[in-house]
């Protein structure tokens, strides 16, 4: 249906969230995402 | 030249939707333009653009008459009041506004989801009564049946011990302390940079390869994983 999407355009970045916009392969559609993770855990070295 | 015109047409047009739309998305409209422009006719941009401003506006005025038909259609007070009672007991004609039907069809539902819970919670502690079992510390603890009173007074009392250290003692020595439960596992993909992780999605994605994104989904967003179908409909 869309054939799949192109990365086209990075938005907001921050630790847990990244978001842009998609463009479709076989059509002129963008769509906005947004993907969210897990916030990365905390890393403490010790000397 | 032709193109800074229509561009600027554009942008007139984007001018003129609500200003929370603009705020959110003109500039990616605008951007969207750009790409478009650079390759093919804007035509069709400036009737999705015609109808997204009739849309906007219809839709938000309607929103706005809704919200105020209440305070219009209220009887104002003090208004027509006469001698007698019931002038001041007047039934409004006209029908209960939109506004009241969502807060009334509102406050049903809280009801209904306090109710629900409740059950729940009553539910979940029968469960709980009728198997006391799981309640049941999981710490072994020593069995003493069949020692002699000197090894009881050993095992409470070790000389040179405080009864509470020894306390703490008696169960490691004794008794076989519980295995303990293992952190939750979590992959190691979660923690990683959302780019990254939206680059394996992406790449999974475009694939079309099944396993792959399947892997990707059940690995990082297991709730997403059973729609794995439709999303592959969608990459088709």
């Amino acid at each position: 249906m869309t054939g799949g999407f192109d990365f086209k355009k990075a938005g907001d970045s921050e630790t847990a969230k990244f978001s842009g916009i998609l463009k479709e392969h076989d059509s002129d559609q963008f769509a906005r995402f947004t993907m969210e993770v897990d916030p990365p855990s905390r890393i403490t070295l010790g000397i | 030249m032709a193109h800074f015109f229509s561009r600027s047409l554009y942008r007139c047009l984007l001018r003129l939707h609500p200003p929370s739309f603009q705020r959110e998305f003109a500039d990616e409209m605008l951007w969207i333009f750009d790409e478009i422009a650079a390759k093919q006719s804007t035509l069709p941009l400036f009737g999705d653009g015609l109808v997204s401003l009739a849309r906007q506006w219809v839709l938000r005025g309607a929103l706005r008459n809704l919200l105020a038909g209440e305070i219009a259609l209220a009887p104002a007070a003090g208004r027509d009041t006469g001698p007698l009672l019931w002038e001041h007991i007047g039934v409004p004609e006209a029908p209960l506004p939109v506004s009241r039907m969502i807060q009334g069809s509102a406050i049903a539902l809280l009801f209904l989801a306090m109710l629900s819970l409740r059950h729940f919670a009553r539910s979940a502690g029968e469960r709980c009564r009728a198997f006391p079992h799981r309640r049941r510390s999981r710490v072994r603890r020593p069995d003493t049946r069949s020692r002699t009173p000197e090894h009881l007074q050993m095992a409470q009392h070790p000389a040179g011990l405080d009864p509470l250290e020894s306390h703490q003692i008696r169960f490691q020595t004794i008794g076989k302390p519980a295995a303990a439960k293992p952190p939750p596992h979590k992959p190691k993909c979660r923690t990683h940079r959302p780019r990254d992780s939206f680059r394996r999605w992406l790449d999974a994605f475009n694939s079309g390869d099944r396993s792959k994104l399947l892997a990707f989904l059940e690995k990082n967003y297991p709730d997403h994983a059973k729609e794995i179908d439709g999303e592959l409909r969608s990459a088709a």
